[in-house]
């Protein structure tokens, strides 16, 4: 097995007294796309920025590329491409320029940037914005700005967090089918979201973690297998009588959760169990029959909702 | 240490490209500002005063406020390059933390802002210096040049300080208070328009911390007052130590606050 290009051990970092990350391990094997996943607060971006050779851990190992970020930042960082979750654009600079300003900063030849940034400008579907100023971009417009300068240094480990929150459906496909590609060409990917589908989609294999720990770890099949049933049916009763049906339903299916909206009932045959709801005399307002998702293994491991 | 250093010289030339929006109005200002001053000041003021027969130890009024206002553009300068910008870099727009995602160390992003404020403290250095000339402010060429070198080397001290308090804080009420009960009052009671001397005796210590100061009455003892002229080391000395003590204490702040 070639070595992990990270590799984190007891990975701690505190923020004066409250512990942000608390002693997380993971590796990551390059080539590979690593998925982080967890709700607000959990020590995500945290966990990116110490990675980017950023920010320091308060104690753990960290190996970024065979080497302590602590020691070597510079050295790392030259060969990371860092999307943050907020966009840092210079608002003072043309959209070309800030490409340009930022490949500059790793020491590429100005020739080089100038050729590299045509290459993006496309890449981040800006050609025809590339002298506008920041300020007039959309919101999905910068992100895809920022995405793309990520870029500029040809990194050989892509940190995204966040990557496509504020891009319309559109542009996340075409941001997924892009990125895709880049882990063919051997970029090993790192990225955080809060989105299932993305998580599904993009990573060969993520860590779901909450309150700074690691609750598990696997890839997204193995994940669901492990901790969810093969179909979710989910049935609304209205808020105030979702209570009441729960307990009416006591002993359906493998599992049941009450969210404040709607009941999901875990079961191998989805279909199965909306013929028993009724059959107990219950008559849901909706319900439907899904498969399995992250959401619910993130619903077994937290007893939280991912997304608020 | 390589002063500049690929990253530094990279830094500067972000900053020059965002600034190169605004250099029309920042230009006319330089331009204006010491215009309308020194007509103000030297030839109203000035002629008030010289009219009287009074001297300030012997020179006209002209000649003896062009110093204190060519080194108090370069402070005020940047000042307002190095307040603001540096809180709004790490708070606001975050050009601090982009930079700080590529190699460019902590100490690389403190000199490249410095020396591109200093930069453009220079340019309206410069321009006022030529300005103060067309009036006749100047007692010699070497005049002059001296008032440049101590404006750079002010530009540098007095820079470093307010860059360093603008990485430190969080709040720009206090950049506020800082410029309204720090600045203000340096640029106003330095010797700058009415000599130090002047000031009730237990004033005057303020002036001799003050880096203005320092630019600016070294720039008269070596331009017109030789018997004061011992002054001049001491500034140097002095401006440097503030320069090396505030550039050391910057790099930590940048470096906690961009490690955090
Ligand atoms: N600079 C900081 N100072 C103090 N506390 C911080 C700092 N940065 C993050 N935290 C805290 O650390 C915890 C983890 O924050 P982090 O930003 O890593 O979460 P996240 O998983 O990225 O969340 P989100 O999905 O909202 O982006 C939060 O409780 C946050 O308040
Ligand atoms: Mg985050």
């Amino acid at each position: 097995m070639p070595n992990p290009v990270i590799s984190a051990k007891s990975l701690v970092k505190k923020f004066k007294d409250f512990e942000a990350v608390k002693g997380i391990d993971f590796e990551v094997e390059p080539g590979e796309s690593f998925g982080l996943l967890g709700p607000n607060g959990a020590g995500k971006s945290t966990t990116m920025r110490m990675i980017g050779a950023v920010s320091n851990r308060t104690s753990g190992d960290l190996e970024i590329l065979g080497m302590d970020p602590s020691v070597d930042g510079p050295k790392i960082r030259a060969q990371l491409g860092v999307v943050p979750q907020a966009d840092n654009l210079d608002q003072e600079l043309k959209v070309w320029e800030n490409l340009y300003v930022y490949g500059r900063y790793f020491g590429i030849d100005k020739k080089i940037v100038k050729d590299r940034l045509e290459g993006l400008l496309d890449f981040a579907q800006l050609k025809d914005k590339r002298n506008e100023k920041i300020d007039d971009l959309s919101g999905g417009m910068k992100r895809r700005l920022t995405i793309a300068r990520g870029l500029m240094n040809e990194p050989k480990i892509f940190l995204l967090d966040e990557p496509t929150t504020g891009l319309d459906p559109q542009a996340r496909h075409i941001l997924w089918d892009r990125l895709f590609r880049l882990r063919e060409q051997g970029t090993t990917l790192v990225l955080t979201t809060h989105y299932m589908d993305e998580a599904e989609q993009l990573a060969d294999r993520l860590i779901v973690v909450d309150k700074g720990q690691i609750m598990a770890e696997g890839s997204p099949a193995a994940l669901i297998r492990q901790y969810s049933s093969r179909e979710v049916a989910e049935v609304r009763f209205g808020s105030d009588s979702n209570r009441s049906a729960a307990d009416a339903l006591s002993g359906v299916g493998d599992r049941i959760e009450v969210l404040p909206d709607r009941i999901l009932i875990y079961a191998n045959n989805g279909e199965e169990i909306l013929s028993e709801v009724h059959r107990r005399g219950l008559v849901p307002i909706t319900s439907l029959v899904r498969r399995s998702s992250l959401e619910d293994v993130f619903l077994k491991l937290t007893g939280r909702s991912l997304i608020d | 240490m390589n002063i500049l250093s690929f990253g530094t010289r990279a830094v500067i030339a972000h900053k020059l490209r965002a600034s190169k929006d605004y250099l029309g109005t920042v230009f006319a200002e330089t331009f204006l500002s010491p215009v309308a001053y020194l007509f103000a000041l030297g030839v109203g003021l000035g002629s008030l005063i010289d009219a009287n027969g009074q001297t300030i130890n012997g020179i006209g009024y002209l000649q003896f406020v062009a110093p204190a206002l060519v080194c108090s553009t370069a402070m005020l300068t940047v000042a307002g390059e190095l307040m603001w910008p540096i809180l709004g870099g790490f708070r606001w727009n975050k050009i601090f933390e982009a930079m700080f995602a590529t190699p460019i160390s902590p100490a690389e992003i403190v000199r490249g802002t410095l020396f591109f404020a200093s930069i453009r403290g220079m340019a309206a250095t410069v321009v006022y210096t030529v300005v103060v000339w067309a009036f006749g402010g100047w007692v010699s060429f070497e005049s002059a040049l001296w008032c440049i070198f101590f404006s750079l080397l002010l530009a540098l001290s007095f820079g470093i300080c307010c860059l360093c308090l603008s990485a430190k804080v969080e709040q720009d009420s206090i950049l506020t208070l800082f410029y309204r009960f720090i600045v203000m009052p340096l640029f106003l009671f330095s010797g700058t328009f009415f000599s130090l001397d002047t000031l009730p005796i237990y004033l005057q210590p303020i002036g001799w911390l003050s880096p203005l100061w320092h630019a600016t009455q070294s720039t008269r003892a070596l331009s017109y007052w030789p018997e004061q002229a011992w002054l001049a080391p001491i500034s140097i000395i002095y401006l440097l130590l503030i320069f090396t003590v505030f550039y050391l204490a910057s790099v930590r702040i940048f470096t906690r606050r961009l490690t955090k």
